[in-house]
């Protein structure tokens, strides 16, 4: 097995359940290869840290730059003024 | 102007004033799942144009704003979906890995090997700043990649719904998964472990 498929297998790990063939494949690379053991402990701490990131964090990350920029605000404004008197 | 409207209210209402009051807040849900800024304010101004349209469709039972988020939501989605089938991805191993700086040589291993990382997630969740950099990671990578990585990863969304809503197959899904996976891994390293 090369790196490529075992990330690509522990990857899928996470949405399927691996054959035992694949399963076993992936055990015995990830046992020899320590770049793949480094990358499945990566995998996981990311997992852990997405699943637990703040929605209150994220919006205020986002937020700090989220304004309409002035010329689309108008053009949004005229369009909808013009849908309105064409009622 | 409360935050509860009633129907009638946003009946009479001038539109434009809409604008003022919802555009920043829709803004700033779009950019929560894309990057493209001129993409993001092309499909809020679609959400109020179609609000205009279907404003007889709003009950007030919920407020109004949330009514704009749910057309907005839809338009995201679609967004999505076109940008999936016009780019026509394919899915075949072989062209997947073509790129500039490919993660893994020709006999399958890794270019550059992942480092050790030394952190604790309990602290990295409260840090704005390791946050700041994962949202630019996300939009720094193709978004129909990180589109999905946002529903699986943030939103806990379940493939097959994931699948359901860009209408592709599951093991499309997982190849987005794992193709965003590493390039958020990599990016993070580079950005922040190193």
């Amino acid at each position: 097995m090369t790196c490529k498929h075992a990330t690509l297998l522990l990857s899928e790990s996470e949405e399927r359940q691996l054959s035992s063939r694949e399963r076993w494949g992936l055990r015995f690379h990830v046992v020899i290869c320590a770049a793949c053991r480094r990358f499945k402990k990566q995998l996981q701490f990311l997992r852990l840290l997405l699943s637990q990131a703040s929605p209150k964090m994220l919006a205020a990350v986002y937020a700090s730059d989220a304004s309409l920029s002035e010329p689309r605000r108008q053009e949004i404004k005229t369009l909808l003024r013009r849908a309105a008197e064409g009622q | 102007m409360t935050s509860r409207q009633t129907k009638e209210q946003i009946q009479s209402e001038d539109p434009a004033e809409w604008v003022d009051l919802y555009g920043d807040m829709l803004l700033s849900y779009a950019l929560s799942r894309m990057r493209d800024r001129d993409i993001a304010e092309d499909l809020v101004q679609e959400t109020f144009l179609v609000a205009w349209k279907s404003k007889g469709n709003f009950a007030g039972r919920s407020r109004f704003s949330t009514w704009l988020v749910s057309i907005l939501r839809r338009k995201i989605a679609d967004h999505f979906r076109r940008e999936g089938s016009r780019t026509s991805y394919s899915f075949d191993e072989s062209d997947e890995w073509e790129e500039s700086e490919p993660l893994f040589n020709k006999q399958g291993k890794w270019t550059r090997s992942p480092k050790s990382w030394s952190a604790s997630p309990e602290k990295l969740v409260e840090n704005r700043e390791f946050w700041t950099v994962v949202t630019r990671c996300l939009g720094d990578m193709p978004t129909h990649l990180a589109y999905v990585l946002r529903l699986r990863e943030l939103k806990s969304a379940k493939t097959k719904d994931i699948c359901n809503l860009l209408e592709i197959t599951s093991s499309n899904v997982s190849v987005r998964l794992h193709r965003a996976r590493l390039l958020l891994r990599q990016c993070l390293e580079e950005k922040w472990f190193e």
